[in-house]
């Protein structure tokens, strides 16, 4: 059972992290866009 | 609509998790093992899916009436998804595999060539990464993603063109007519190849929707750069 858990426990944080960083990265690219659209703090 | 896919793949992939550890029967031969197999095929699916969207859409762009920066946006995108799925999918079959071979890895024809393909769309995205111009990159990419996509088929048909150590394809096989699956473990099945490909959907959605970004600050960071430039420049050719 512990090979069970731990493919099911791979999928799932793998594609929950995944998820994670595709949102993250869509609400920095939203921010950098409202500002100067460069890359780092607001001038 | 994106909510609408986001819910139901979250409903899915919960139900899916709950019916696969603790509904369904153990397998008469593989015990317990054989709750793995609500997870392995649908990822290995969701791979084979995002390739081929991908050659779609490379297909797409590189025909002339259809070139539109769309497709090269839609092919980065499934092709991203598609490599953290196919990587699922050899760290879900080497879990299994452990324990049913006695290996973590074996240089079986199956596992082999879905290594080749995720080394192979690794390679696509590190392509991207070379060329600077849009269009030149757009245009290689779309080439090395086709020669990519060349494996899936390759991959699919491992199982059946060489003596392999893996399994036979338990669904998406020849002789569809006989069925090797049946009651709630089919249904459970069912349901993890709908719930990973609506996970697919909605992550292709919003990484799409990045690739757009991505562009526009690719495109933005130009402008100011030139910008800089031409400001730098004006003052020095004035004072000389």
């Amino acid at each position: 059972m512990s090979y069970v858990a731990a493919g099911y426990a791979v999928a799932f944080v793998t594609l929950g992290s995944y998820t994670l960083w595709v949102l993250r990265r869509r609400r920095s690219l939203d921010r950098l866009l409202r500002t100067d659209g460069r890359p780092g703090p607001q001038r | 609509m994106r909510r609408l896919l986001g819910i139901g793949s979250a409903a899915g992939l919960t139900l899916t998790a709950i019916l696969g550890l603790f509904v369904t029967p153990p397998d008469r031969v593989m015990g317990t093992l054989v709750r793995l197999l609500y997870v392995h095929p649908s990822v290995a699916w969701v791979a084979y899916l995002a390739f081929g969207v991908t050659a779609l859409a490379c297909i797409c762009y590189l025909w002339p009436r259809t070139r539109a920066p769309f497709w090269d946006r839609l092919a980065v995108s499934s092709a991203e998804i598609g490599v953290v799925f196919c990587a699922l999918t050899l760290a879900t079959g080497s879990i299994w595999g452990r324990p049913t071979w006695g290996v973590w890895w074996v240089w079986d024809a199956r596992l082999t060539t879905t290594a080749l393909l995720l080394a192979l769309f690794i390679g696509y995205l590190a392509l991207r990464r070379v060329t600077v111009d849009p269009g030149a990159r757009a245009r290689r990419s779309a080439v090395a993603g086709l020669v990519a996509f060349a494996d899936v088929p390759i991959v699919h048909m491992s199982v059946v063109w060489w003596n392999t150590l893996h399994q036979p394809a338990t669904v998406l096989r020849p002789s569809l007519a006989s069925p090797t699956l049946s009651g709630s473990m089919a249904w459970t099945l069912l349901l993890s190849f709908l719930s990973f490909t609506l996970l697919y959907g909605w992550l292709l959605m919003h990484r799409y929707q990045n690739s757009v970004l991505e562009a526009r600050l690719e495109d933005e960071g130009m402008e100011i750069a030139l910008a800089e430039r031409w400001a730098e420049a004006v003052p020095s050719g004035v004072g000389r």
